[in-house]
């Protein structure tokens, strides 16, 4: 089984854009910045990783990122409630992170 | 007596005609091969470069994080101890190498068609198909090696690579050259289509996700440390940063313009459109039909070689 990197793709590609909208402050586009930095990590680490099959926190996982970019794919919301935004952003890098200790 | 003359001249002719419509078909079949093997030897140089270039690239981006970021120091190790892409590769060196390898692999089934089908003294094409055989002997072995490792995808190669392997040693060429030409193909079909999937498959899984976020990321790097000191910046350091900008951007456009896994998914379809017609009885839809696959193959291949000359320039020049 393997994270779904298609949906991680498209998470990173939001959150760079978003460290190039002049819609956010110069901070928060930082912040973007950083996460967007921080999952494409993730993806490096993850593309060629195979985990059990049935790994409950590997599908949690693959659930938290095609939620995420339901929130994502509306940018006007996801910068209106910016701080929301990134919160689920630190939480999906978070679990991605988790995710390295069941590689086998 | 003038009766059984004319029948005679008749019957001449329609011999004729027969025999000319078959060499005309046989050339335009030797043309088309030509031009798969010439595109296939394009795209196969340019695909290789991209799986050469993945655990550079990764050394890349690590190194323009330091130099636009002051509170990032350069390691072959973080805080937490994990090692950094100055050093690591994150991409296993053996499984790119098995990639390229098999790139070669595919080029070199289309010389060797195309030695089928030229005019190569039979000796020389049998030389031919040996040297192949021994390659995909050699390459197998590649394979079974990373399967036992680390490289999961690897073991799905195998069986492609063994069926080609004995199609390369079968002595085609007891047979009439067109007729050895239009087996070996026939029965290439398979393993040829499933290595050019899994090519395809990889090239996105691996090339594409890292290259195309990376292409961006590098962009938002550069907007991002411009937009923070732009009030610090003199007009010819502003001018300098906006350049690496337009760089950046430049190099994403292209990117994301001619992807490999692109040109691969064409090379199916003209390698496709080449068994149709092998199997056909060559009629000229048949051969149509092949000629507009082989060319908009030829037109990806070349504008990916072309994309992979400009983002080469793109770079040396800063």
């Amino acid at each position: 089984m393997r994270t779904d990197n298609q949906e991680l793709v498209k998470c990173i590609e939001a959150c760079l854009d978003l460290s190039m909208d002049e819609r956010l402050p110069q901070e928060r586009q930082n912040e973007m910045l950083a996460l967007g930095k921080r999952l494409r990590g993730s993806l490096v680490n993850l593309l060629m990783a195979e985990f059990p099959q049935d790994l409950q926190q590997l599908q949690q996982a693959n659930e938290q990122l095609k939620a995420l970019n339901v929130i994502l794919a509306n940018k006007q919301q996801a910068i209106q409630h910016i701080a929301d935004t990134i919160h689920k952003i630190n939480q999906a890098v978070k679990v991605l992170d988790g995710l390295l200790k069941f590689v086998v | 007596m003038e009766q059984g003359r004319r029948g005679r001249i008749l019957l001449l002719w329609a011999w004729l005609v027969l025999v000319g419509t078959g060499c005309r078909q046989g050339a335009d079949f030797q043309a088309a091969i030509g031009a798969f093997e010439q595109s296939t030897e394009t795209a196969a140089t340019a695909i290789k470069t991209y799986y050469q270039e993945l655990n550079q690239y990764e050394r890349e981006l690590y190194l323009q994080e330091r130099l636009l970021h002051d509170s990032l120091r350069v390691a072959i190790r973080d805080r937490q101890g994990r090692p950094t892409p100055l050093l690591f590769e994150p991409f296993d060196p053996a499984a790119i190498q098995g990639r390229v390898d098999l790139l070669q692999q595919v080029a070199l089934y289309g010389q060797q068609l195309a030695a089928l089908a030229g005019n190569q003294a039979p000796e020389q094409t049998q030389k031919n198909l040996g040297t192949l055989a021994a390659n995909l002997q050699q390459l197998h072995t590649t394979f079974s090696t990373l399967s036992r490792n680390q490289d999961a995808e690897a073991g799905k190669y195998l069986g492609p690579i063994g069926t080609l392997l004995g199609l390369a040693g079968k002595p085609l060429l007891e047979q009439k050259r067109t007729r050895a030409l239009r087996q070996a193909i026939r029965e290439g079909e398979q393993p040829v289509e499933a290595i050019l999937s899994f090519l395809e498959q990889d090239l996105r899984k691996y090339v594409e996700t890292t290259r195309l976020t990376g292409q961006q990321l590098e962009m938002a790097e550069w907007v991002n440390y411009y937009n923070r000191r732009i009030g610090k910046l003199t007009f010819a350091q502003r001018q300098q940063m906006l350049n690496l900008i337009k760089k950046a951007a430049t190099d994403l456009q292209l990117e994301k313009r001619s992807q490999p896994a692109s040109v691969v998914t064409s090379l199916r379809m003209a390698h496709l459109a080449l068994v149709k017609y092998a199997a056909s009885s060559g009629r000229p839809t048949d051969l149509g039909t092949l000629a507009s696959a082989l060319k908009s193959y030829e037109q990806e291949a070349r504008q990916l070689v072309e994309t992979v000359a400009e983002l080469q320039k793109i770079n040396r020049e800063n």
